[in-house]
């Protein structure tokens, strides 16, 4: 656990007790890494400010859904951004379109973060790590995850997207996971 | 291993990532249900895969959402206050008090005033009628640890002439402490009313003050015989709520 994942953790218990500043400190904390990641997933503007409205205030109704004995609150946080994201997506029916530009999504490599943004110096280090973790993946590995993940298409739909079979999808994408696993999660590892 | 059991990883990622249908995400239903929590290293597989799909929201370049986002998750948060349990609390804790109004000679602490049975007995009464009163807002107080029992109700709400403060098993101070209220706006605290000590567990407070220009409600174990400016960080006894 590092520094940032200890504030995060005393944020969250002062979250708990009700504590707005606390709440507004991890808004600070989190608010472009998530409307980034809702922009990504949902490529429209409207539906990315609902998508991270939507989970912050999730969060303030009921905190004890972070369960701290079960990882890092960033992670549980942005994850529920990303299903959030995801549904919404899929609610508004807009996975067809979201299909075809994931299919063509550019890799993340070199592309720069937006300016102006308040960014945190151990997002920043994590955020390094997950870039570079993903830049060592396989390009047919990353391209299925990134499709997945950012475009939120499922398998069946990367499949026939890329013409490929989907047990192909399935093996790429487990191998993606596990690559990151073993980059990202090498306290977990032993 | 059995061959069944290999293929559980594939379909745990897909179900990580929101990337299964049909039949997939049928099986991974079954597996979710029966098999994994049974499993160690599917349940395993599982956590890594989930913690795995937050951390990789961060490949996204991060943005900056409008100032319009924050405004509204504010207006949110004002109009749905965290913690507010009214549901079996409160009502346990009015039964609580009806069960005491009835009972012949029972002595209660209101803050700091010496008190007869009676007054207090009106008191009770006063704030059981208001619990019950359209539009009183009965908070459930959280305490800041596990191991400190009691409850705390504060009431108040449109209509109502004092805010009530009103508490059961709630435990003794430390020794040389009493037990201090305050209401917070804006992450500023005022001291409410003089401290007070619990007798026999039962708290029961009437605060002539407007609730509505505070947005918590804080309790704290004080020094006796000093003046507190600000809420004690030397730990003990702690509640609080949004208001």
């Amino acid at each position: 656990m590092d520094d940032g994942d200890r504030l995060d953790l005393e944020l969250h218990r002062r979250v708990s007790w009700g504590d707005r500043g606390a709440f507004e400190e991890l808004f600070r904390r989190y608010a472009s890494a998530a409307y980034g990641l809702a922009r990504r997933v949902t490529a429209q503007e409207t539906l990315a400010q609902e998508v991270v409205q939507d989970a912050f205030l999730a969060l303030w109704r009921a905190p004890e859904a972070y369960d701290p004995s079960r990882g890092s609150f960033r992670s549980f946080f942005l994850s529920l951004v990303h299903h959030r994201a995801v549904d919404t997506v899929r609610r508004e029916d807009r996975l067809r379109k979201r299909t075809e530009r994931a299919s063509n999504l550019e890799p993340f490599v070199g592309e720069d973060v937006a300016e102006g943004v308040v960014r945190d110096a151990d997002l920043d280090v994590r955020r390094k790590e997950v870039v570079e973790a993903l830049q060592t993946l396989p390009p047919e590995q990353r391209q299925v995850l990134e499709m997945a993940y950012f475009g939120g298409s499922t398998q069946a739909r990367i499949a026939e997207e890329l013409g490929i079979p989907i047990g192909t999808v399935k093996t790429r994408t487990l191998a993606a996971m596990r690559k990151l696993r073993r980059a990202l999660m090498r306290e977990d590892e032993e | 291993m059995t061959h069944e059991h290999e293929r559980n990883p594939e379909l745990l990622a897909g179900y990580a990532l929101i990337a299964l249908e049909s039949e997939d995400a049928e099986e991974a239903d079954r597996l979710l249900s029966e098999h994994v929590p049974r499993c160690v290293t599917c349940r395993g597989t599982l956590a890594d895969f989930r913690a795995l799909t937050g951390e990789l929201a961060l490949a996204a370049p991060p943005l900056e959402p409008p100032d319009l986002v924050l405004a509204r998750v504010r207006r949110g948060i004002r109009d749905v206050p965290v913690r507010r349990r009214r549901g079996a609390g409160v009502a346990a804790l009015a039964a609580s008090i009806a069960a005491l109004v009835g009972m012949a000679g029972f002595s209660l602490s209101l803050g700091s005033r010496a008190t007869r049975a009676e007054a207090d007995r009106g008191t009770a009464l006063e704030v059981l009628s208001a619990m019950q009163r359209p539009g009183a807002d009965p908070i459930t107080l959280e305490a800041s640890s596990a191991a400190t029992v009691g409850e705390l109700v504060e009431v108040s709400g449109p209509g109502l002439e004092y805010m009530y403060l009103y508490g059961n098993d709630v435990p003794e101070p430390a020794s040389g402490n009493a037990f201090q209220l305050w209401l917070g706006s804006g992450g500023t605290f005022t001291p409410v009313g003089d401290p007070f000590m619990p007798e026999g567990g039962l708290v029961l407070l009437r605060l002539t003050v407007d609730p509505s220009r505070y947005d918590e409600v804080l309790i704290t174990e004080e020094p006796l015989g000093v003046a507190p400016t600000e809420p004690s960080t030397q730990g003990g006894h702690t509640w609080r709520a949004s208001i």
